[in-house]
């Protein structure tokens, strides 16, 4: 479904991914997985179109999208729940799912069906659709985050470090919602810190070390890599 | 009484829609457009020029001067400010300066309008209303009015419709806008053309009061920056307030104690504020801001 074929991303002249090919196919969840400064969020990125890759290429289902501006992205299909939830402070719960259909919906037309859904996996967000949004908690906002993601209608759904800051109960639960929305048909890219979590949940996993892929597997056998648990599972 | 009151909110309304101008661009960008009030001037030009340079209908010229400042804040969009989009904000400010000068410098060559100043008929009537011993120019009415209507129509706009939200969305995080699906290099240009268009009105509705002239911009545009400040720079109410505040501050000022001061009443306020209330009545420090 995604391909990415030896990317190479630069800030200024530090080169942030030197080279770095991964795929996702669809139904799948993969995951990225890394240290503080790996390129993780810098891969999202420019599948999402914020940076541009100075070489390399992303192929999304069959398709070249390099070129493609943001928002003709999310409207093929790859919706993003940024690092640090970035939620609309100053809109509603519910004016921050709105906005997200941006990408397909005309004016006026009906978005009941998304928002159903949404309040469906996250039902305290029904509860508190009309509170501003910088109000609530940190998992609530977590929880907006992706809700929010997903009324851009995504088949790609990009989640950067959804579990950020959150107490593990939190966390449990949150993954088990994000294999709920994989199983209602959404491919899943996670990018994480938590590596013990992620590999649980996914089928596939890549490690990235300082912008280059060193390890590549299904997740059941990255669990059990001695480099892996060495590095990213606490030995 | 009645009479300053009136004149008092009539300048505060200008000064309250050009405050309104800076604040749309200021919230999208970052960067304050010190062009506004050179817009103004342009949008009273316009009119000028239609109504009594051609002699052409009031409404007409109105609509005119309207839509020609809709293209004005789409080129400017286009030349000021997309180009040093991922600029400081300082960069852009900068540019807007120089839009500013190259405004008022165009405006006063021979070809153009020149230095003079310039007559501009009134859309309701010029005979005064006599309330007691108050007398009222229908153009301060008039002034009030438009600008409450405005500034409704514009909370209705950014409140209730999609467009209104996805721009708020836009303000509050660009990056995230973007993820969303959000076109929001087309915000931009609606916010920007936004303010030309409240730029327009506020010239058009000010011209009849105060002739027009090519410095009336540059005054108007330093006044309602000073509102702002005074309001709280970056919120609407303090938009308002400031605007308001300032007009009634500069008529009671001028009456009770001297016309000659009129100007240098609100750079007094303004200090004042930034001493006592660097944050203006409504809005976030200004320090913490910049
Ligand atoms: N805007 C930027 N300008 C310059 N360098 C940047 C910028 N953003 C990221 N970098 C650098 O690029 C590298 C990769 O950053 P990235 O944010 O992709 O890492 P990450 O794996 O997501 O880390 P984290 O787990 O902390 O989120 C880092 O060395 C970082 O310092
Ligand atoms: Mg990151």
């Amino acid at each position: 479904m995604l391909q990415c074929e030896a990317l190479h991303v630069f800030y200024g002249h530090i080169e942030a991914l030197k080279g770095v090919s991964f795929e996702v196919r669809e139904g799948e969840i993969v995951t990225l997985i890394g240290a503080n400064g790996a390129g993780k969020s810098t891969i999202l990125k420019t599948v999402s179109g914020l940076l541009r890759a100075r070489r390399g290429s992303i192929a999304y289902l069959g398709e070249e999208i390099q070129r493609c501006p943001a928002d003709e992205i999310v409207r093929r299909g790859i919706a993003q729940a940024p690092e640090g939830r970035r939620v609309f402070p100053g809109l509603t719960v519910e004016e921050n799912l709105e906005v997200a259909t941006a990408s397909w919906r005309r004016r006026g037309e009906p978005y009941q069906a998304e928002l159903e859904k949404v309040y469906h996996l996250f039902p305290a967000l029904r509860e508190r659709r009309r509170q501003l949004a910088w109000s609530l908690s940190g998992g609530e906002q977590q929880m907006l985050a992706i809700g929010r993601s997903l009324m851009a209608r995504p088949k790609l759904l990009l989640l950067d470090e959804p579990s950020l800051g959150l107490a593990p109960m939190l966390v449990q639960q949150l993954f088990a919602t994000i294999g709920e929305i994989n199983r209602q048909g959404v491919t899943i890219l996670l990018v994480e810190q938590n590596a013990f979590m992620a590999l649980r949940l996914a089928h596939r996993g890549y490690v990235l070390e300082n912008g280059v892929i060193t390890l590549a597997d299904e997740a059941a056998r990255l669990v059990e890599d001695p480099k892996v648990k060495a590095a990213y599972l606490g030995g | 009484m009645l009479q300053l009151v009136i004149s008092g909110l009539a300048m505060g309304s200008i000064y309250a829609l050009v405050a309104l101008g800076f604040l749309l661009i200021y919230v999208a960008v970052g960067a304050i457009n010190f062009a506004q009030g050179d817009m103004v001037m342009l949008g009273a030009f316009f009119g000028v020029t239609f109504a009594t340079m051609l002699g052409w209908p009031l409404w007409l010229a109105y609509f005119l001067s309207m839509l020609l400042m809709l293209v004005f804040g789409y080129v400017f969009e286009r030349v000021a400010y997309y180009p040093l989009r991922d600029k400081p904000f300082l960069t852009v400010i900068i540019s807007t300066i120089a839009v500013g000068i190259i405004l008022r410098n165009l405006a006063i060559q021979d070809w153009a309008w020149g230095p003079e100043e310039f007559f501009f008929g009134t859309l309701v009537s010029d005979v005064p209303i006599e309330v007691g011993d108050a007398v009222i120019l229908p153009q301060h009415l008039f002034i009030i009015g438009i600008t409450v209507a405005l500034l409704v129509a514009q909370y209705l706009f950014f409140e209730k419709t999609f467009l209104g939200r996805k721009l708020q969305a836009t303000a509050q995080d660009q990056e995230a806008a973007r993820l969303m699906g959000i076109k929001v290099e087309r915000m931009m240009i609606i916010t920007f053309v936004m303010s030309s268009f409240l730029a327009a009105i506020a010239g058009l509705i000010l011209a009849p009061v105060l002739f027009v002239s090519t410095n009336m911009g540059f005054h108007v545009g330093v006044k309602a920056f000073v509102a702002s400040i005074v309001g709280g720079f970056g919120s609407m109410a303090g938009a308002i307030t400031g605007g308001l505040f300032l007009g009634l501050l500069e008529v009671f000022g001028a009456a009770y104690i001297s016309s000659a001061y009129k100007d240098a009443f609100a750079v007094l306020i303004m200090l004042v504020v930034l001493f006592v209330r660097p944050q203006g009545f409504f809005g976030e420090k200004i320090q913490e801001k910049v």
